[in-house]
């Protein structure tokens, strides 16, 4: 079976260079027959990458010992589900996910499209199957995962395995990582579009409204995996937050910052024909900066909790990306005149406009983020000393940057296109801002003083009031029209261009996050040794212990500790905190007890027993606010999933004509 | 993971909030250690293998920056400057403890980012904005005799279609 397997990958790596081979020569040679036996390699890869990985999986089921793999990331007494997420708990089994989620986005590419965009599929086939190339060279070379245990030259098995880190044994996080990887590998896909564009000179935006969809679902995958990763840290790292700025997190937010600057950045394109190519520059950046987010995680370059990924991996995707953002620039750069602006805009006050500052600002977030990321060890390098960035320092920089930008979530869509007047202005924003006014006069009058926390509540309510706004006057309008309830009419308003309102949706999520982020201004905590009958107070909350109890298990030893909950006097039950110390890995793990409710989380965490190993250290946290940031996500998911839907009225941009050596070629390619 | 307070007004405490797009703010554990010692905790990095700093360890329980924790705090209320903390530290652990401060550089070039990134703004909105039709220029004035001969060509022209 292990033979089996490492032939496979290695099968698959063969066809990979074969599949860009033919498909680029059979379009340069005209030779249909090469470019349909490049698309069918395709597949062959899909097939013998699939291969090996159920091989690798049902090693780790069936716990056959004998792979050095399964008995570092499995053992036997782990549940089945854990098993299975052990596939990508560790180097080799992840890169090998990594290839195997690329391998179907590419077969589903090329059957998809089989019939379509005959002209640049080829391109789209050689960089998906170069992309592919690269990661199984990783597979077979740096990191097989079929490698064996051996001794005096024979194969032999363990009697058990490591297993998995607790820390990653939690249903989130057993498809946080898959989610995340969804992200990464799928934006290879408009990334391979945007290529082929360029190398066939298309002028147009085929590859846009080809890729709009998977551009999208890709982003969906890429915003539940930071989420998933979030509630994983507040949920099971037991200190109480959800976002660290650990170099791992920064690099699963690189690319969703800059691939949200990308889904904005493209309406100017479909519209307008314009910033065409500043979108290449953008998913080929998002592309990237997914392969930068995979060599962070997996090469150690940076100072990061995630130790559990440190290897010398690193200098293969240096290479890669060296040599591909290289290419890139240079497709770019002699593609220029084919990328030519089609329109121009009439007004500085527009929606166009809007697009712009919202892009300078993602990609300002993306690159603070990435300098924040880099910069020790681009410190280190030039001045040899080492310096420490921490959440501090990412703060003072994120929270203005941040403001700025739940500030255009409300203001842009507001803005007409090609321009828009000052009565305009005046109408949409006017009982927003007073509102928002309000609001932080309020807030001041009850005893809120904190400055950045007063600005957000107002910005958040604005950009609230602005997408209810559009919700309310596009549905009354459907309403009056045709005779139905509002809500009904608001329900088809969305229907009608899904495109538009699950947009608002999201910026609608966007908002209920940040008012959970607000929430952080005001957090309280508390730390005390207890025993059983000793009390705590942190915030409004009185807590008692009423048992401390330890135990074991097959699996684990454990301490609990049964806290009493008093708000005012009035009882609210009972919360449990835990602490477990794994057997087989050694490592504690903190199975926090969490009251969770809209206006404020209970947040208890067993830290550890005292020194004389009589009390418990229980940490207790209030935090306010924060479930709206889970709100917020799933808000967020819900209105992407509405942008998915085809919109019932097919809408049509009014679009200027191709001109130039753009239309020129254009009807070349023809 | 890290702190991620916010130094703010007289009021008090720290604050933050937002983020970036995704949302993402910091947070941190809860403050069992002051300020004071959160600060020195920063100059100091953890030897217990996570490589961060000894304020911002987050592993439980830390043989290493809970105990120099407690020794940074023991030796502030004994009237240690930081500075002199600091070097206590690097004598007995040599200079690989020592985490430097960020220097300006570091928060320049976000900003000068930012910076970059209007001045790219403006010059696409100089190169792309439509200039004004030309009926709200007035007549055109042409002094270039080659292209007096076009306009007269024209003028007769149109006579001809009237």
């Amino acid at each position: 079976m292990e033979n089996l397997g490492s032939l496979a990958i290695l099968l698959a790596f063969c066809a990979a260079i074969y599949a860009a081979v033919a498909s680029v020569v059979g379009k340069i040679k005209h030779k249909p027959f090469l470019i349909v036996s490049g698309e069918r390699a395709v597949y062959s890869i899909w097939v013998l990458v699939t291969l090996a990985s159920g091989i690798l999986v049902y090693a780790i089921m069936t716990g056959d010992f004998r792979y050095a793999y399964v008995a570092e990331h499995s053992n036997k007494s782990m549940p089945l589900l854990y098993k299975f997420t052990a596939w990508w708990g560790g180097q080799e089994g992840s890169l090998l996910l990594w290839s195997w989620l690329l391998s179907t986005y590419a077969a589903v590419v090329a059957f998809t499209n089989r019939r379509k965009h005959r002209d640049f599929m080829p391109y789209v086939i050689a960089v998906l199957a170069t992309v592919q190339t690269f990661f199984l060279v990783l597979n077979n070379f740096v990191a097989n995962a079929f490698q064996m245990l051996a001794q005096d030259k024979l194969i032999v098995a363990v009697p058990d395995g490591n297993g998995l880190s607790p820390l990653l044994q939690y249903p989130a996080m057993a498809i946080h990582p898959p989610m995340l990887y969804l992200g990464y590998v799928g934006f290879t896909v408009p990334f391979a579009f945007a290529i082929a564009s360029l190398i066939t000179r298309q002028p147009g935006e085929g590859w846009i409204h080809t890729t709009r969809r998977w551009t999208l679902v890709t982003w969906l995958f890429q915003s539940t995996g930071v989420m998933l990763g979030m509630a994983w840290a507040y949920h099971v790292l037991g200190w109480g937050g959800y976002w660290g700025w650990d170099p791992v997190e920064n690099a699963s937010v690189l690319p969703w910052l800059a691939g949200t600057a990308f889904l904005h950045s493209v309406m100017m394109q479909e519209k307008k024909g314009m910033m065409k190519v500043w979108n290449i520059v953008l998913i080929s950046t998002t592309f990237f900066l997914c392969l930068l987010g995979t060599f962070l995680t997996r090469s150690g370059v940076v100072q990061s909790v995630h130790a559990f990924a440190r290897s010398d991996i690193g200098k293969y995707f240096v290479s890669f990306m060296a040599l591909g953002i290289a290419a890139t620039i240079f497709l770019i750069l002699d593609r220029l005149d084919y990328l030519k602006s089609e329109s121009q805009l009439e007004s500085v006050v527009s929606r166009e406009s809007s697009f712009l500052f919202n892009n300078l600002i993602l990609l300002a977030s993306c690159f603070a983020v990435l300098w924040g990321t880099l910069f020790p060890v681009i410190s280190e390098a030039v001045t040899g000393d080492k310096i420490s960035l921490d959440a501090d320092w990412y703060n003072r920089l994120m929270v203005p940057i941040g403001l700025f930008l739940i500030f255009l979530t409300g203001v842009g869509p507001l803005f007409a296109w090609r321009k828009t007047s000052v009565e305009s202005l005046r109408r949409n924003f006017q009982y927003p801002g007073i509102a928002s006014l309000v609001l932080v006069i309020a807030l001041i009058a009850a005893g809120v003083r904190h400055f950045y926390a007063l600005i957000s509540f107002g910005f958040c309510l604005f950009v609230a009031l602005t997408v209810l706004s559009e919700f309310y006057k596009g549905g009354k309008s459907i309403a009056a029209k045709n005779g139905m309830n509002l809500l009904r009419a608001m329900v088809e308003l969305t229907h009608r261009n899904t495109r538009r309102y699950g947009g608002y949706l999201v910026h609608m999520g966007i908002v209920l996050m940040f008012i959970g982020f607000t929430g952080h201004a005001f957090n309280q905590n508390e730390v005390k040794e207890l025993n059983n009958g000793d009390t705590m107070q942190v915030g409004h909350y009185q807590l008692r212990m009423v048992n401390l109890e330890e135990g074991e298990t097959a699996v684990y030893a454990w301490h609990r500790a049964t806290m009493q909950v008093f708000k005012n006097g009035q009882d609210l039950g009972v919360l449990q905190p835990e602490k477990r110390f794994y057997l087989a890995s050694k490592e504690g793990t903190s199975e926090v007890g969490i009251r969770q409710r809209p206006n404020e989380d209970l947040y208890l965490n067993f830290a550890g027993m005292s020194d004389d190993n009589k009390r418990a250290v229980i940490q207790a946290y209030v935090f306010p606010l924060v479930s709206w940031i889970w709100v917020g996500g799933l808000v967020l998911i819900g209105g992407t999933f509405i942008c998915l839907v085809p919109s019932k009225v097919k809408m049509q941009y009014a679009r200027t004509e191709v001109v130039g050596i753009g239309k020129k070629h254009a009807t070349l390619q023809k | 993971m890290a702190q991620a307070f916010l130094p703010m007004s007289g009021f008090g405490r720290f604050l933050i909030v937002v983020l970036v797009a995704v949302g993402a703010i910091a947070q941190t554990v809860s403050e069992k250690p002051s300020n004071d010692v959160r600060r020195v905790g920063q100059r100091l990095q953890c030897q217990c293998g996570c490589k961060d700093s000894v304020s911002t360890c987050n592993m439980l329980e830390c043989s290493f920056s809970k105990p120099a924790k407690e020794r940074i705090a023991r030796m502030q209320a004994a009237g240690y400057s930081d500075g002199q903390i600091v070097d206590a530290f690097i004598r007995d652990y040599g200079q690989k403890i020592y985490f430097a401060l960020p220097s300006a550089f570091g928060w320049l070039v976000p900003y000068a980012g930012i910076a970059v990134g209007l001045l790219v703004i403006w010059a696409f909105l100089k190169k792309y904005r439509k200039p004004k039709v030309m009926t709200e220029l007035g007549p055109i004035e042409i002094d270039d005799p080659a292209l007096e001969k076009y306009k007269e060509q024209i003028e007769e022209d149109l006579k001809k279609i009237e």
